[in-house]
């Protein structure tokens, strides 16, 4: 195979857009891709601080790559999570990234904020492991935004992600996650005028149209040492057996996965915008990030809540019953 | 060479020697292969 733009030979074939790429042209594509979609969803400008959530894996190191490379104020932010040998290793990688970039990068530890690791937390909680730490980070991710004064909190999903978030939730019809997914969520605002308040910062995802193959390639291609082993929390996860049935019907009709994510932000997404006229959303009471206002209950988000019961049960020695194991493919 | 081992090619990457293999590159019987998998299952 020949390489689309210099005729040299190829190493990577994406074969929905019919091409095949040396290395440099692949990287100058890929770089393109990421600029196009920045400008097409307006994502974020030339001189905005941007937070980049890394955990060490290939999409958020080769996204912080891209952005420097793009000659982007990218500043990476990594949460251990407290996964054992699996969070070493990822930590371990993402400073060694940093370092050899020379880019900022700001560490924080579950442990150290909160007094919980996300297996601790499942435990204590009965959460399924990925619910908790999807929670966790967020929330965390978001107040690191807010504390440091960042305009965009920018994340590595990849298309192949958000493609499979998108079956689940139309498999589920959970209509109002439908209503949330988009390339870009707008900063949420409390209060108005001298009063008003950023209570959840811009977020945006820079690679939704690159697939996940591709931010492996480009990884390898640049050299970028990450996370290969899966997170060993992850077994039998749902979003994972999502991308396996969506990458076989890929391998047989390419294009499938861009025309199915694309075609619904075209066509179907705006039927689904949730609005603040259907919940009320008012402040936590502890943190301050939106929440629904229930009647007769002081309003507490999520994440305090969930904190809450992990702290009290750890206080007691008392933990949830075990999370529903997750029926194995056979 | 992966329809032997029913992988499916868009769900890894082809390693030899460090560089990337296009689907129709060729294979000696001595090349020596990672076939790393791309799809993770946790969040970015």
């Amino acid at each position: 195979m020949k390489c689309k733009v210099c005729r040299d030979h190829a190493v990577v074939d994406i074969r929905r857009h019919n091409a095949g790429f040396c290395s440099t042209h692949f990287i100058e594509h890929i770089d393109n891709q990421v600029a196009k979609t920045i400008k097409e969803f307006k994502m974020f400008e030339p001189d905005d601080r941007l937070l980049i959530a890394v955990s060490g894996g290939k999409d958020s190191l080769a996204l912080w790559d891209i952005l420097l490379d793009l000659g982007y104020d990218a500043v990476g932010f990594y949460l251990d999570l407290g996964i054992g040998g699996y969070s070493t290793r990822s930590k371990e990688l993402t400073i060694a990234y940093a370092e050899a970039r020379g880019a900022k990068l700001i560490v924080r530890s579950l442990q150290q904020e909160h007094g919980f690791t996300v297996p601790e937390l499942s435990r204590l909680t009965g959460r399924v492991p990925c619910s908790g730490c999807g929670l966790n980070k967020r929330y965390e991710f978001n107040r690191a935004a807010l504390e440091e004064g960042f305009q965009v909190l920018v994340t590595g999903h990849n298309l192949d992600d958000e493609v499979a978030t998108l079956f689940g939730n139309i498999l589920h019809w959970n209509t109002s996650m439908l209503g949330r997914q988009a390339p870009v969520l707008e900063e949420r605002i409390f209060g108005e005028g001298s009063e008003a308040n950023t209570v959840l910062v811009r977020k945006a995802k820079p690679l939704v149209k690159i697939a996940e193959r591709e931010t492996a390639a480009y990884a390898l291609l640049k050299g970028i040492d990450y996370v290969v082993e899966e997170c060993p929390m992850v077994e039998g996860n749902t979003q994972h057996r999502y991308k396996e049935a969506l990458t076989m019907l890929e391998e047989t009709s390419p294009g499938t996965k861009h025309q199915m994510y694309f075609g619904f932000l075209k066509k179907a997404a705006d039927r689904f915008a949730a609005t603040d006229e259907d919940v009320e959303v008012v402040a936590c009471i502890e943190c301050g990030s939106p929440t629904v206002a229930w009647d007769g209950a002081e309003p507490r988000c999520s994440f305090c809540k969930t904190k809450a019961l992990a702290t009290r049960r750890k206080a007691d020695g008392t933990t949830a019953r075990p999370p529903r194991k997750r029926r194995h493919r056979t | 060479m992966l329809e032997e081992l029913r992988i499916v090619p868009e769900a890894v990457l082809v390693i030899r020697n460090s560089t990337l293999l296009t689907r129709d590159e060729r294979l000696d019987e001595n090349d020596e292969l990672e076939v790393r998998p791309v799809l993770s299952g946790g969040a970015p």
